[in-house]
């Protein structure tokens, strides 16, 4: 099982690669895409601090992790592409091809359509925004020439192991950061609008934003109680919902004992906008985890390994919504 | 125009009037409220004795919910052969394709790819011309996408009726408007499942199910939205009275929240 991280610099690459990372993705923002679409990333990040400042400086990071025998994938996974965008997107996959990227994440699938027929030497892996929740759509998209799904983060392992029983494609798994609180490629909130008015309260990410909730007056012959009952719950609950997106640390660490036995080809760790010194310390504690679990230590014992490394390395417990598997915890 | 009734549960059959062409039925959020064959049977009699058309609506799914799905992907196929039925999974069109090839697949509105964030409507007056114009459209404007469609036996796609309004410039296919309810965003972590367990009131996961949905609605209100939004059971909704397009040839009316 491969561990895959993101890089955003150039000067973090070999130390990310050196903390143990298989894989690495990345991302770029286009001056020229910007400038004609600055409320709308090709990669669903819009700050800066997520992306290589181009194409150049892509070419650069390719050129680093190839001479050190590590794949690194290019993130192009908006959830749709529009046809007057394909003036620009013709020119980056261009590039892309050019550049020898080992991998393109896609979500479109119409720019899937585009980018295998032009391109088939490319390998293309479906990103979490293309919904992969059960086996046959892992199928329908290799079918279309996908190599990888990236499987959707709301999965229990019963659902996964379902899923990489019954295909032969490539899947991977979200481990640890962002844990979005919604089916992503289902999510119609819009990210971005920051980039056009620089007020956080009115225009930051709508699942983070503190909402006042009221539910219908109970039905006739219900409970009062009860009603209130839901109400507390669901305020409660919404607060949760409203700090999932937010918190720096979620994770899912325990379930790699299981995920290995089930085959996952690849364990993925969010963040391309994090600091490199979060991404190293991110890489090296999953990294030394993968490598206990190479020593074939016992469920039980992994698990408990596992939540203590946590709770040293990031000082804080488990806690349930925070956990991506927490039918392990 | 055809005027189609979508319901979700059997009681909602009291919304019908003769006005309506055809019925939809199912569940486009949750595979725990997939309808039994029994309901199915009922509704299939219903659309029988009235003369009127059927659709069946699909939620996106596990490999246990494609597995419910199957036998009554079986049973309209035996009953009434070339049924339409609205998917919202790619898994789900592919079962369609390869074991169900009398069905007639209609893109759902889940997988027709357009921004329904509220907030959009605030910026007309603030981005280019392009980014509005991203906004108000799908990627269904891409030629050799809508050929993909139509080689897979796609003749008609569903839409959310977006805030913003939508441009419906595909003459070629058949185009159904939901009204007046449209979808936000959808979750597995339901936040009303089990949620009058207090154990179960400070997390949110993947919860066993016991409708809790059937019998709440919450709404959210934060005042840089411009509209109230609706959480029913694990969706956010929001209700858009006005329709800016006529390029649709198929009203889809909500009675009541679809879940």
């Amino acid at each position: 099982m491969k561990l895959l991280a993101p890089v955003s610099r150039l000067d973090e690459i070999e130390a990310i690669i050196e903390a143990g990372a298989d894989e690495l993705y990345c991302g770029v923002l286009p001056a020229d895409w910007q400038q004609r679409y600055p409320a709308i990333s090709i990669s669903r990040r819009q700050a800066q601090a997520a992306h290589f400042k181009n194409f150049e400086e892509l070419k650069s990071a390719i050129q680093i992790a190839h001479n050190l025998d590590t794949k690194i994938y290019f993130t192009f996974n908006a959830h749709y592409f529009i046809l007057e965008q394909y003036e620009l997107i013709k020119r980056y996959l261009k590039k892309l091809a050019k550049l020898n990227i080992d991998a393109i994440f896609i979500s479109d699938l119409a720019l899937l359509l585009y980018a295998q027929k032009y391109y088939p030497q490319l390998q293309y892996h479906i990103s979490t925004g293309g919904n992969t929740l059960n086996s046959e759509s892992a199928k329908f998209f290799q079918s279309l020439g996908a190599k990888r799904v990236i499987l959707e983060r709301h999965l229990i392992l019963e659902e996964i192991e379902a899923i990489v029983k019954h295909t032969t494609i490539e899947t991977e798994v979200f481990i640890f950061g962002s844990k979005c609180p919604n089916i992503d490629g289902l999510c119609t909130f819009h990210h971005g609008f920051l980039t056009i008015e620089n007020n956080t309260r009115k225009f930051g990410n709508a699942c983070m934003m503190p909402f006042e909730i009221t539910t219908d007056s109970p039905k006739r012959g219900s409970k009062d109680s009860k009603s209130s009952f839901k109400l507390i719950s669901s305020q409660k609950r919404q607060h949760i919902w409203t700090h999932t997106h937010i918190d720096d640390r979620p994770c899912g660490i325990c379930a790699l004992y299981d995920l290995k036995k089930i085959g996952i080809t690849s364990v993925k760790i969010v963040g391309r906008a994090n600091p490199g010194w979060k991404k190293v310390k991110d890489t090296t504690f999953l990294n030394n985890l993968l490598k206990f679990l190479d020593k074939k230590p016992n469920r039980e014992k992994f698990i408990q390994v596992a939540r203590i490394s946590y709770y040293l390395t990031y000082e804080r417990p488990c806690r349930y919504s925070m956990c991506y598997f927490p039918e392990v915890m | 125009m055809e005027h189609t009734l979508y319901i979700t549960n059997l009681q909602d059959l009291e919304y019908f009037t003769e006005s309506y062409s055809r019925i939809y039925f199912g569940t486009e959020f949750c595979q725990n409220l997939i309808p039994h064959q029994k309901e199915l049977e009922l509704v299939l009699k219903f659309v029988e004795n009235h003369s009127i058309s059927f659709s069946l609506v699909t939620p996106y799914v596990t490999d246990k919910g494609l597995q419910k799905l199957i036998p009554l992907f079986s049973y309209i196929s035996d009953k009434i052969g070339s049924s339409e039925v609205i998917f919202n999974d790619w898994g789900v069109f592919n079962v369609i394709k390869h074991q169900f090839p009398q069905l007639k697949p209609v893109l759902g509105r889940l997988l027709t790819k357009i921004k329904r964030d509220p907030r959009i409507i605030y910026l007309r007056e603030k981005i280019s011309s392009n980014t509005w114009n991203y906004f108000r459209t799908t990627n269904l404007n891409i030629p050799w996408y809508r050929e993909f469609l139509k080689n897979n036996g796609i003749e008609r796609i569903d839409l959310d009726n977006p805030l913003q309004g939508i441009n419906l410039n595909f003459p070629d296919f058949h185009k159904s408007l939901y009204f007046p309810y449209g979808h936000i965003t959808t979750t597995r972590l339901c936040l009303t499942a089990n949620c009058d367990q207090p154990e179960d009131w400070d997390r949110i996961g993947i919860f066993p199910c016991h409708r809790e949905c059937q019998h709440y609605t919450f709404y959210l209100q934060n005042n840089v939205m411009p509209v109230k939004l609706i959480r029913k059971g694990n969706t956010i909704f929001y209700q858009n009275e006005k329709i800016l397009s006529d390029q649709h040839d198929r009203l889809v009316y909500q009675p009541k929240i679809p879940i």
